[in-house]
């Protein structure tokens, strides 16, 4: 089985950055497994946070986009933390990662 | 039942004013919140500034062009017919690119703000949507699938990529892999996904076979049906062996056997 990871930094702003791994099937259009996106945008009601996109059966049975929900993360802000989540919630080995600072709470 | 218009307008004044809104995101940046999204929820970026004329700007900081490039090969994207379509997009809505990192922005008067709104929400949709012509994505895996093919039935340490051959101009006659051959012959194989890779096959062959270049070739198709005839009776003249589709892999590995040093 083969899957891709991408990261993606938009330079015209430092608050859109993506993180991504698909699973790509012979012969078929590939699959968002997850995708790990900087606070640039909203989604629903998640209004300018990180957020972590996931694939579900749900999404697919609606005939939504496998990667439809997401929900609100404080794990990373960065495109190189998000990598960081990635590769630890996947279990991707290596990649050289560096997991954001925790931001500290006052 | 009648439909209550006057509850109707009333209903759509208060709602859109609420829903649709100009608000600062937590950086600073100004931001036009609207209900338009991508397919996997994700509201659009619209920003909001001046324009060099003293209007609005409307732009999306990159952002349609990077969602994009997360399933395709975006100068791939810009090129045939998805880049003529494009062009059409933007000439029918006034989408323009904003400088050189891939921004689509449209500039507007003030009072046409409200029209300027859902024409930019429309167009960055459209814009999207071509994503929906698939060819990008499926010559996306072409190369890695004949990659993966070719590992598993000849030796790496018998392949080179990206071959260039001693003839005159050779980095612009690329060979895909060379193969180590029988009897000290290479063998040059081409991954041919489409019809520009085939003119581009044909021309690069020719220039061999005029410097009496030695060698065989193979050439595996995504998919032989698809080409225009007259540009495979074109290769055909110039080419060797020729494998119809990645699904011919069996015809592939015999034609391999037959010509790969063991």
């Amino acid at each position: 089985m083969r899957f891709r990871v991408y990261q993606r930094q938009n330079l015209e702003d430092q608050q859109d950055f993506s993180c991504g791994i698909s699973f790509l099937p012979r012969g078929a259009q590939p699959v968002t497994l997850a995708r790990y996106n900087g606070p640039s945008h909203e989604h629903g009601d998640i209004a300018y946070r990180p957020h972590i996109h996931r694939a579900s059966e749900q999404a697919i049975a609606a005939g939504r986009k496998a990667e439809s929900d997401a929900t609100e993360t404080d794990r990373f802000e960065t495109v190189d933390g998000a990598l960081a989540c990635l590769t630890e919630d996947f279990n991707a080995t290596g990649f050289k990662v560096e997991s954001d600072q925790p931001r500290l709470k006052f | 039942m009648t439909l209550d218009t006057d509850a109707l307008r009333t209903l759509l004044c208060k709602s859109l004013c609420q829903e649709v809104r100009v608000e600062p995101r937590p950086d600073g940046a100004l931001m036009l919140r609207t209900h338009f999204a991508f397919p996997d929820g994700d509201r659009l970026p619209i920003h909001v500034s001046m324009s060099a004329s003293g209007g609005l700007r409307l732009s999306d900081r990159g952002h349609t062009l990077m969602r994009i490039s997360y399933d395709h090969d975006v100068d791939s994207f810009m090129d045939g017919t998805r880049g003529m379509i494009l062009e059409r997009i933007m000439g029918e809505t006034g989408l323009r690119w904003g400088g050189e990192g891939g921004v689509l922005c449209v500039d507007t008067e003030f009072e046409r703000l409200p029209a300027a709104i859902f024409a930019f929400g429309q167009a960055l949709t459209r814009v999207y949507d071509l994503t929906l012509l698939s060819r990008s994505n499926v010559d996306s895996t072409f190369y890695d699938d004949l990659a993966d093919l070719l590992f598993r039935y000849v030796d790496e340490a018998q392949i080179e990529r990206d071959f260039q051959p001693a003839v005159p101009n050779a980095d612009a006659y690329p060979v895909d892999y060379r193969i180590e051959g029988k009897s000290g012959v290479p063998l040059f194989l081409f991954g041919v996904p489409n019809r520009d890779k085939v003119r581009l096959t044909t021309i690069v062959l020719s220039h061999f076979h005029r410097h009496e270049l030695h060698f065989e070739s193979i050439l595996v198709f995504q998919d032989q049906a698809a080409i225009p005839r007259l540009d495979l009776a074109r290769l055909s003249d110039v080419g060797g062996d020729m494998i119809s589709s990645l699904a011919s892999h069996d015809d592939l590995n015999r034609k391999l056997l037959q010509r790969v040093a063991a």
